[in-house]
């Protein structure tokens, strides 16, 4: 059973040329994907799709196997969070009550959080060590903080499928890593992770599969590490590109833990 | 959990001060109710003089109770206006709606109609504003809350004109007076039969956005998030307009308009307790009848003829406004 399933999906904005032609793809359990492409080239409409915020112009998106439309709000929301783009311009909560958002599914329409859920809050918050956050505004904490907060939310919600939407691009070089490591953390336990970015090395460092999307198609699909080669990104990246070990010097990167 | 204590001693607090500041409104005004009298009319003691008796219950018990009802509903139409546009410099008549319940009033009274039958135009013609203003917010297809936004100043802009057609067109000057009055708020047709028909208006919307008060924090988040966590956004954003409708066109209806209040009480029940509508809603709640049964006792008892409210919450409001922006000034951003 795939947890994520595009069959055929076409879809354009009102007014506008098709951004997506006749996509399919598979994303199974458990898994990390790393959804690459230029600016522009789709990667954000295809979360939206996705997560149901914009609906195909044809073809049929699949959660569970079941056609993603067939699931009501709240049932989807048990399936699949969203860790959006920073909105948090004026959004004064404190992070233990954004936190709380994330146990919405949980409860009823004229009910609030109670102590389960504020220990479960707790216990996440725990986790993700960022107890020394909970009684800060979400607009006073740093890009990373932010980030850390919604991946946090998204737990929270229980839903075994994550969708992060540039989880790394409005980040400095720290916080980038900081993510990075945290959802190479995250890759071990039961969730099936889809994001996009605009760096290929990412997708490298999570060893995850990965999603290449240009002029409107998937060019790549397939395990990170063995799609990406020179010569499939010069496809669409041009032939600008190349290895930093060919430089005259050392370019920076994220430590690897690995052996 | 400490905010949770603390917010429980605001709500304790205020109660407590709406019931004196209730007696007060009974009690002060031009002509004065001693508490010895006020206390024989209460406990139904024949002792007290006609005429305090018929001002305390013919004039002053309905005027409180129309005050008190109307604090209520404008302060948390505000609020809530505020959070699900997670926008703090909006007001209740956002949409239009005051607006549009004003040009209902004024061609009520250019018609030549008084009493409840002004209420009744205005009422009705507040809501086919909001309508009209949620219909052209469809015309843009979009799912940012901008254009609602937009739609609303341009419904309200055009009711504006709507009115000053209305006042060109009043045949007397009385008529005139009239509609300038009522544009600014009044309480002195208070009537029991102005209560009966806001009571009920108050409970279902009051109730309704007080039920709700904790899942309306979900819908700053916006349309995706929100729905991502399980939130039918449009359906609960729908149910909260239409609360918030209701009860500022049912005080427009009763009382005129009367400015400030939805933008100031909410933001000062947000410095108290801190900005979580489960807290916020009953705080804003009580304290906005408070403060409208103080400005109804200063629109009545200094001058011999009754000030506009809201030229007294202007007065009150604005001050308070300044404050708290000056003290926000830092966080205030170009989004906004």
């Amino acid at each position: 059973m795939s947890a994520i399933k595009f069959n055929e999906v076409t879809f354009n904005y009102q007014n506008a040329d098709t951004i997506l032609n006749k996509i399919s793809f598979n994303i199974e359990e458990q898994t990390t994907t790393v959804v690459l492409g230029k600016n522009g080239s789709g990667k954000s409409t295809l979360l939206k799709l996705l997560m149901n915020f914009e609906k195909p112009k044809s073809g049929v998106i699949y959660l569970n196997d079941k056609p993603l439309d067939e699931y009501s709000i709240l049932e989807r929301s048990k399936q699949v969070a969203y860790v959006g783009q920073d909105i948090f311009n004026q959004f004064d909560f404190s992070v233990e009550d954004y936190l709380l958002f994330g146990v919405t599914n949980a409860l009823g329409m004229f009910k609030s959080p109670k102590k389960e859920h504020y220990e479960k809050v707790n216990e996440f918050v725990t986790k993700f060590d960022i107890k020394y956050l909970i009684n800060k505004k979400m607009d006073q904490i740093s890009g990373g903080e932010k980030q850390i907060a919604m991946i946090c939310k998204a737990f929270i919600q229980g839903s075994k499928i994550i969708v992060l939407d540039e989880p790394l691009s409005a980040l400095d070089f720290t916080n980038q890593n900081k993510i990075l490591r945290l959802l190479k953390v995250i890759k071990n336990e039961d969730k099936t992770i889809v994001f996009t970015t605009h760096n290929p090395n990412h997708a490298l460092y999570l060893d995850s599969n990965v999603l290449l999307i240009d002029h409107n198609e998937i060019v790549i699909n397939g395990k990170a590490r063995s799609e990406l080669t020179l010569e499939n990104l010069s496809k669409v990246y041009g032939d600008t590109i190349g290895f930093s070990s060919e430089h005259s010097y050392n370019e920076f990167s994220i430590k690897n833990d690995e052996i | 959990m400490q905010s949770k204590n603390k917010t429980i001693v605001y709500i304790i607090g205020f109660t407590l001060l709406l019931l004196g500041l209730f007696v007060i409104a009974i009690l002060v005004g031009r002509y004065t109710i001693t508490l010895d009298n006020f206390l024989k009319i209460i406990s139904g003691n024949n002792a007290a003089p006609t005429v305090d008796r018929n001002i305390v219950i013919n004039l002053r018990i309905p005027r409180t109770i129309v005050a008190l009802l109307t604090g209520m509903a404008l302060s948390v139409s505000g609020l809530v206006y505020q959070e699900i546009f997670n926008n703090k410099l909006v007001s209740p008549d956002l949409l239009g709606v005051s607006s549009g319940a004003s040009v209902g009033a004024a061609l009520a009274i250019v018609l030549g109609f008084t009493g409840l039958v002004v209420s009744c135009f205005s009422f009705v013609f507040g809501l086919i504003t909001m309508l009209l203003t949620l219909l052209i917010s469809k015309v843009f297809r979009s799912q940012s809350s901008v254009f609602l936004l937009l739609a609303g100043v341009i419904v309200g802009g055009f009711m504006s004109s709507s009115t000053g057609l209305f006042k060109y067109l009043a045949t007397s000057d009385r008529q005139l007076a009239e509609i300038t009055f009522w544009l600014m708020g009044s309480f002195s047709s208070s009537t029991y039969s102005s209560v009966l028909i806001l009571l009920p208006i108050v409970l279902v919307g009051v109730l309704a956005i007080f039920l709700l008060r904790w899942r309306i924090n979900v819908l700053s988040l916006g349309h995706n998030e929100a729905t991502s966590v399980g939130v039918n956004y449009k359906l609960l954003r729908m149910v909260i307009i239409v609360s918030a409708t209701l009860l500022t066109a049912g005080t427009v209806a009763i009382a005129g308009v009367i400015g400030w209040v939805g933008l100031v009480i909410p933001h000062i029940a947000r410095q108290l307790v801190g900005r979580n509508a489960k807290r916020t809603i009953p705080v804003t709640i009580i304290f906005g009848a408070c403060f409208m049964i103080v400005v109804d006792i200063i629109s009545r008892s200094f001058t011999s003829t009754e000030i506009p409210l809201s030229v007294v919450t202007g007065f009150l409001g604005t001050p308070i406004f300044l404050t708290i922006l000056y003290m926000k000034r830092g966080v205030v951003s170009e989004r906004d």
